[in-house]
């Protein structure tokens, strides 16, 4: 590997890439506007109305207006994410498309720059999209919401670092793979429903339990951190069984208080393999 | 003449796999040069090492005076290739393709929409032009791929395997664009399996074997050394075997004939005729195919 450290052999052409892609996306428009328009409803209905109607609301903030950042920002994450990986997958894989550009004066790092390129402009189409519908719904608030679209590409860059990865796992067939950091983005989701109010230090109580038994087991977690991450909820203690149907967490027991939770749900199924339900109550 | 293409003990190994196993030739400007030999010969991966898709292992590689892994984009800039393994852009029109490609080499789009049109009438595919390429057949994938190695007026092109899967007329509407790209002054690279097409378009040829090169040399020329210039073939039999160990005359059995290369067929026939009474016989020209099956066998590769 003695390129590994060197500079790739970039150029201006990378932008003939992203313009192809462009081209594409327009070519096809009528199926590309779908998917961010539905999203959003989705979300909105789904979480925002569903698990709103529980929560109510944070923080004297509205819930539905509580998560709708949260709405755009794993739209932007997924969207760079496919576009990097499904996206590229195909075009590479399945189109031979890469093979065709780098006959031309396009290097591979010309091309593999304009596919990064084009994931982090298609996710600010998606934004861009996306904030109207949100308007519709007076669940952001003008003139700040304007300034995401801007800020899309680095929250961009954090799938697109991992595509590079996931890259070369393609490459040997362990596409499975992709569906760990997907699920991790809707961890992000699920962690940014809870608003924080353990202070720093203070260790969280988890309750977890199961569906058809009761009442819920509490204890406190071996964390103490700030806000938590968890991966791995058996390994982290905060489900000793390993295969809770619920969890929830606060400050104490009784008073069942939310608390920031970045939650990797994608882990949390492998690991236990079943798919946690989140019983919230204010 | 100046050499377009010069290789020098080239080699490719693939892990412990030698690909390219030391092969020298040098092309010159305005032939055409083509590159012969069984399946997994290594003639695919000699056509990736010129045109700059995949790095040597070793050895000495200079197209145009430059080294592909030092200057790959001037390299390009000026080659035209038909890989074996159609890539034709799936998210495109025929034209689309050709004027998506052209703007790949950076041609400015009013010149590229012209050129495209010109190219599709140059494969005869004008009628095809806003026909999306998934819906094209075969021949016609591979007719599309030729105008898209022409976008940028190349001065070397790379054709391998260019006429596979084509219909006869394709084949010869392909054969004429050819020539008429090298009397244009194109130099032009190729792999084929079709020896007649070989011996057909070649100025000069190699044909090559688990790596290495085996001759090289022109077409009619290599026929003459390692063949001979006629063939007589008569049916395989006792009879007809023994006769002709009578009369000491070599030959070659395969399968249900026996072939006699000879340089004159007229004496041969004439002492089978005269006293080995064939059932069948039959007298032909020597071809690039009777040296091709001498020189690489006759079993089949895996
Ligand atoms: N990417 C690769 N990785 C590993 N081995 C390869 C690769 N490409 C080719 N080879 C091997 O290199 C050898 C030469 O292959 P190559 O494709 O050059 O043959 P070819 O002469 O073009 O054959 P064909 O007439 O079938 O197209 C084969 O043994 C093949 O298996
Ligand atoms: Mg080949």
């Amino acid at each position: 590997m003695p390129h590994l450290f060197s500079l790739p052999g970039l150029s201006r052409r990378a932008w003939k890439v992203w313009h192809r892609n462009l081209t594409v996306f327009i070519r096809t428009w009528h199926v590309n506007f779908f998917p961010p328009l539905v999203e959003a409803l989705l979300y909105l209905f789904a979480i925002g109305m569903g698990i709103g109607t529980y929560v109510k609301e944070i923080d004297g903030i509205p819930y539905v207006n509580f998560i709708a950042p949260a709405i755009l920002a794993i739209a932007v994450m997924n969207s760079a994410f496919f576009e990097c990986t499904y996206g590229s997958y195909v075009r590479m894989y399945y189109q031979k498309s890469f093979d065709a550009m780098i006959a031309t004066p396009l290097s591979i790092e010309d091309v593999i720059a304009g596919e990064m390129l084009w994931g982090a402009t298609r996710s600010v189409i998606y934004v861009i999209i996306m904030l109207p519908v949100l308007a519709v719904f007076g669940v952001i608030s003008f003139p700040f919401a304007l300034l995401s679209p801007p800020r899309v590409p680095g929250r961009a860059d954090v799938c697109r670092y991992s595509d590079v990865f996931y890259r070369d796992f393609t490459r040997h067939r362990h596409a499975k793979l992709s569906l760990v950091p997907v699920h991790h983005t809707d961890g992000t989701l699920l962690g940014n429903i809870f608003p924080a109010h353990t202070a720093p230090g203070q260790s969280p109580v988890f309750c977890t339990g199961h569906l058809t038994s009761h009442p819920p087991r509490c204890h406190h977690a071996d964390v103490h951190a700030p806000f938590v991450f968890i991966d791995d909820p058996a390994a982290s203690g905060v489900d000793p069984d390993g295969n809770c149907d619920f969890l929830y967490c606060g400050n104490k027991p009784d008073e069942k208080k939310t608390d920031r939770v970045i939650f990797n749900y994608g882990s949390f199924s492998a690991h236990t393999g079943i798919h946690p339900q989140f019983s919230v109550s204010s | 003449m100046t050499a377009i293409i010069d290789a020098q003990d080239l080699r490719k190994n693939f892990g412990d796999l030698v690909a390219v196993d030391g092969i020298s030739f040098s092309v010159k400007k305005g032939e055409i040069f083509g590159f012969l030999g069984p399946n997994g010969a290594g003639k695919t991966t000699t056509m990736k090492m010129i045109a700059c898709v995949s790095p040597r292992t070793s050895g000495i590689l200079s197209v145009f005076g430059m080294d592909p892994d030092m200057q790959p984009a001037d390299i390009k800039k000026r080659l035209g290739v038909v890989p074996q393994e159609t890539n034709l852009d799936p998210d495109f029109t025929c034209f689309g393709n050709l004027f998506t490609y052209s703007d790949y080499f950076d041609i400015p789009s009013n010149s590229a929409h012209k050129r495209s049109d010109e190219l599709l009438e140059f494969v005869q595919l004008q009628e095809k032009r806003n026909v999306e390429v998934e819906k094209l057949s075969g021949g016609m994938k591979r007719r599309l791929i030729l105008a898209r190695a022409l976008v940028n007026n190349p001065d070397l092109l790379i054709l391998d395997e260019p006429t596979i899967g084509l219909d006869p007329q394709a084949r010869h509407l392909i054969w004429e664009k050819l020539k008429t790209l090298q009397a244009q002054g194109n130099t032009i690279v190729l792999t084929t399996h079709y020896l007649d097409e070989a011996a057909r378009l070649c100025n000069r040829l190699v044909i090559m074997d688990k790596g290495k090169i085996l001759v090289k040399g022109a077409p009619a020329e290599l026929v003459k050394q390692y063949v001979g210039e006629e063939i007589v073939e008569v049916e395989n039999s006792t009879e007809v075997l023994s006769c002709l160990a009578v009369h000491n005359i070599p030959h070659e059995i395969t399968g249900d004939t026996v072939q006699i290369a000879t340089g004159s067929s007229r004496e041969i026939a004439k002492i089978l005729l005269d006293s080995c009474q064939p059932k069948k016989m039959l007298t032909r020209l020597a071809t690039l195919e009777d040296v091709f099956l001498k020189l690489t066998g006759r079993t089949l590769r895996d």
